[in-house]
């Protein structure tokens, strides 16, 4: 098993130096200067900083300058626009704690709403409550959160004033957490509706199995059958999409966020292509390939202890 | 234990249902109304309008707080803590309060709020006019051998940093060290070597060509500096070219204390840890692109003209939450897109001002595959075939069939606009602001015959943003329209402003980089001829592949030549720049850009609105109670 860990691990830093590779390439490739942005600049500054950040070198030259401060220094650069000479994982510091804490929380006070919708429905396969949560799912997952989120936004914070119109980075407990309420239950919509489905699919699936026929000739009554069996072997399945849930609250809401004010790494990504910050780009596009790439890690290993087919490579 | 289980199970059971009921009425209400949001915005704003101020107060808790402790707004003289909050709204954030190294003109306007700069436009006793004076320095520069070639500058003494520390020449030197540091590369540095006033030595240095001994800038003691320059100047050009924000002072030990160890960068501006101020406000709080929250300086050397007790500034990017929270009275102005414009158009609280910008479609005359670009009878009939007047209506501007904005200074003393002058008139049609379609049909089967070629199918590219394609859609509609849909074929092509900005200006690596595209060149007010600099030769991020020496001659003459100061020469060489651009029909004007913002009742403008350099005056407003 160790092995097989140790090999994943190899596979993941392979990967990462090719991805980081194509990111450099890619980005200083794109058409676009830094110092295009202000048209003030003259013509010796922009020399200078080209020279100071080696843009008047030759691209392999640039990589080589690149690969050898990340790899012998651990100096991912600094950036040049968005917030001249801070590291750019400094930059990612900043940004990460807020959307992590609203993702976070979004998605754990979705989860539960979305099992017991799940449940609710599949125990009244084809009732009228089955029928209004299916509409409901249909709902959260058809129409695009940003609606929501404009919607809740004008009718519970500027309508009614019951809740704050935008987040309040510096207000503590309860008050910022009020402030959360919005952006949250936008963001929350969408994971209640996947899970509510998958969920309400799975377990109808296992009811209608022969073993909770078994169960209830045991003589356990419907709802010790439901609880003991069906909804067990339910949630195994649904870890294929609660896992990526969890990587996903780190990537942000573009939309949610520049609605609510919410400085996180949503509009990060945009910003920094936006504004050619090219160190900063490949920083952030390296931070979601190492997330993604741990996640594919943590989902192998899962599987390689399951079933130790996995991890021996048996074919068949 | 099954009992307990069970009981929790039907509570926690409860609990979800009534928050997700919760939850569902919000969001069934939302989804249907959010259809029409935009319209029910447009009501509310109107209905509350009338009862906004007396909600201010009860929403703003922020500023009660400063204000509570504050005496009235109505005093005869601030006092030194000041009284009331401005709050701001921002869609941009600062990025870095270095001078040296900010990247946007928002982040300036928060520099200079919170440095210590030499010169600066002030508004004057009267609050009619503005006035260019010392801040640091103690009056205006002095010729001290009659040969507008040195100029030493005394500073006021007293003023220091919110810590105590002094303000004196070592301040004024060490931030022109640093500014110029050729190992740091700073930004700014080019421009401070040479833009309005060019310093004896300054661009070597910067450029490692030369010690800093070389470079004309002198201690000559704590209160007196000089600088040397390459050619003659007035004390006029001396201020306006150390009153660029990017030239406001830096404080020395924060400086270091962010430089790194090979001294290539510092982080001295980027953070509260490495910031601190010098200027009519100091810093409160600060989190990075999210708030900033300013209180008044109460050492400021003119903190009698600053009422305010502070600035809450928060970073909201989308316009229509920044609307609402206008609405609200959590936010006292904001600026408004031309696309929300026909909410507010007859809003009581709505200002305008100038944007210092004349829109224009720009000409790729050097296209080799279109030829018929290059002709000057085909850019006169695109000149003559523009309907600007519907153009400026849709984005609620100007109409413009010149170069030079309305509000460009063309004589400070006199503060006559160059438009109002006899020469700035005889550029413009008042009445159809050049829109003459027989001409330019004339002149249209004129190029036509003189290129040999039947029709034209043109390519225009543009921003992707809803008012660029609404521009651009009438621009291809009402030329097919006016040429004959068999002769002239425009397509258009968005794209994001980059990558748009970037192809257009890739005309010199690739001549047919584009045919027609949308620009505007902001430049300084006060100094009309600087802003033709877009179109010399020497200009290097130029639009259009314009290259005439007369036209460099003339720009030189304005800017650099020594009888630039004799009476009407500028004025003449304005006039001629902007002829040469319009009778050969370089670019296409096509509307002044106008400004917009909605004003709540609560502040109160302490000048004649909206003035050159200085704006709406926001730093120096009153709140009202």
């Amino acid at each position: 098993m160790v092995r097989y860990i140790l090999q994943r691990i190899l596979a993941m830093i392979l990967t990462l130096l090719i991805i980081l590779t194509v990111a450099f390439m890619v980005v200083r490739l794109m058409p676009g200067s830094v110092f295009d942005l202000d048209p003030e600049l003259s013509d010796t500054a922009i020399k200078a900083m080209n020279a100071k950040y080696h843009f008047d070198q030759p691209m392999i030259k640039q990589y080589g300058y690149f690969m050898a401060d990340v790899l012998f220094h651990n100096d991912w650069g600094t950036s040049i626009a968005m917030r001249p000479n801070v590291a750019v994982w400094d930059i990612l510091k900043d940004r990460i704690p807020v959307t992590l804490k609203l993702n976070l929380i979004s998605l754990f006070a979705a989860l539960p709403f979305g099992l017991f919708f799940g449940i609710v429905a599949a125990i009244n396969k084809n009732t009228l409550v089955d029928h209004l949560v299916s509409l409901m799912v249909v709902l959260f997952i058809s129409i695009p959160s940003f609606i929501y989120a404009a919607g809740l936004q004008y009718f519970v914070g500027y309508k009614w004033k019951w809740l704050p119109l935008i987040y309040d980075p510096a207000a503590h407990g309860w008050a910022q957490f009020r402030s959360m309420i919005l952006p949250m239950l936008a963001l929350s919509f969408d994971p209640i509706a996947r899970v509510a489905r998958y969920l309400r699919a799975e377990l109808i699936e296992n009811i209608n199995s022969d073993y909770m026929l078994l169960a209830k000739a045991k003589g356990l009554t419907f709802r010790q059958s439901i609880m003991r069996h069906a909804l067990r072997n339910s949630m195994v399945p649904m870890m294929n999409i609660i896992i990526p849930m969890f990587a996903e609250v780190l990537s942000g809401s573009l939309v949610i966020e520049s609605i609510f004010a919410v400085a996180g790494m949503g509009g990060l990504m945009v910003d920094s292509i936006n504004s050619s910050d090219h160190m900063l780009t490949v920083a952030i596009l390296m931070f979601y390939s190492l997330i993604s790439l741990i996640t594919i890690l943590i989902v192998d290993i899962s599987y390689g202890i399951v079933d130790p087919r996995v991890r021996m490579g048996v074919k068949g | 234990m099954k009992k307990i289980k069970r009981i929790l199970a039907v509570l926690v059971t409860g609990a979800l249902v009534a928050g997700m009921l919760t939850g569902c009425s919000s969001k069934s209400s939302g989804v249907d109304e959010s259809l029409t949001f935009s319209e029910e915005s447009s009501e509310a704003s109107k209905a509350e309008s009338s009862s906004e101020a007396s909600e201010v107060s009860a929403a703003s808790e922020s500023s009660a707080a400063a204000e509570s402790s504050a005496p009235a707004a109505e005093a005869d003289k601030p006092t030194p803590e000041g009284s009331g909050t401005l709050n701001e709204v921002s869609a941009n954030t600062i990025g870095s309060l270095n001078p040296q190294t900010y990247i946007n003109s928002y982040a300036s306007t928060q520099i200079r709020r919170l440095s210590p700069i030499l010169y600066d436009y002030f508004v004057n006793d009267t609050g009619d006019g503005i006035v260019l004076q010392g801040e640091v320095a103690e009056e205006d520069p002095i010729d001290v051998n009659g040969d507008g070639k040195t100029w030493q500058i005394k500073l006021r003494q007293g003023l220091t940093w919110e810590n105590g520390d002094p303000i004196n020449a070592d301040t004024v030197m060490y931030t022109w060290k640093e500014v110029l540091d050729p190992t740091l590369a700073n930004s700014r540095g080019g421009n401070f070597a040479k833009d309005v006033i060019e310093i004896a030595g300054a661009e070597d240095y910067y450029e490692g060509k030369s010690d800093w001994d070389s470079v004309g800038l002198k201690k000559i003691d704590d209160y007196t500096v000089e600088i040397d320059t390459v050619a003659k100047q007035d004390a006029q050009e001396v201020m306006t070219h150390l009153s660029h924000p990017a030239n406001c002072l830096v404080n020395e030990e924060y400086y270091e204390k962010g430089m790194n160890a090979d001294r290539t960068e510092t982080l001295y501006g980027t953070s509260a840890d490495y910031w601190i101020s010098g200027g009519p406000f100091k810093i409160e709080s600060w989190q990075n692109d999210e708030e900033i929250h300013m209180v008044k300086n109460p050492n400021y050397v003119f903190a009698d003209k600053i009422w305010l007790a502070g600035i809450d500034i928060r970073v909201v990017e989308d316009t229509s939450t920044q609307m609402q929270m206008f609405e609200n009275g959590e936010v006292d102005y904001i600026a408004v897109p031309a696309d929300s414009m026909a909410q507010y158009e007859e809003d009581p609280r709505l200002m305008t001002s100038y944007s210092n910008c004349v829109r224009h479609i720009v000409i790729n005359s050097a296209d080799p595959d279109q030829p018929i670009l290059g002709n000057e009878n085909f850019r006169l009939a695109l000149f003559y075939g523009t309907d600007r007047k519907t153009l400026a209506d849709m984005n609620y501007g100007i109409p413009a069939d010149y170069i030079v904005p309305s509000n460009h200074i063309i004589d400070l003393a006199t503060n006559t606009a160059f438009r109002d002058t006899e020469e700035g008139k005889a550029n413009t049609d008042p009445v159809n602001y050049s829109y003459d379609p027989d001409k330019a049909k004339e002149l249209f089967n004129k190029a036509l015959e003189e290129t040999g070629v039947d029709s034209v199918d043109l390519t225009m590219i543009y921003n992707d943003t809803a008012a660029y394609k609404a521009m651009s859609e009438f621009v291809q509609n009402s030329w097919q329209q006016l040429f004959g849909e068999d002769k002239f074929k425009l397509e258009l092509q968005a794209m994001p402003s980059s990558q748009r900005g970037d192809q257009v200006r890739s005309w010199p690596t690739n001549p047919s980089a584009y045919e027609l595209s949308w620009a505007g060149w902001s430049s300084t007010s006060l100094m009309p001829w600087n802003a033709f600099k877009y179109w010399t030769s020497f200009y290097t991020a130029k639009n259009e592949p314009y290259i005439n020496d007369e036209f460099d001659a003339t720009f030189n003459e304005a800017c650099y030549g020594d009888n630039r100061f004799d009476d009407g020469v500028r004025l003449k060489d304005v006039d001629k720049m902007e002829d040469m651009l319009i009778q050969h029909a370089i670019i296409i004007p096509v509307n002044e850009i106008m400004d917009h913002y909605l004003k709540s009742d609560r502040v109160e403008l302490t000048q004649d609105g909206w003035m050159n350099e200085v704006g709406w005056g926001w730093n120096f407003c009153k709140i009202k109670e």
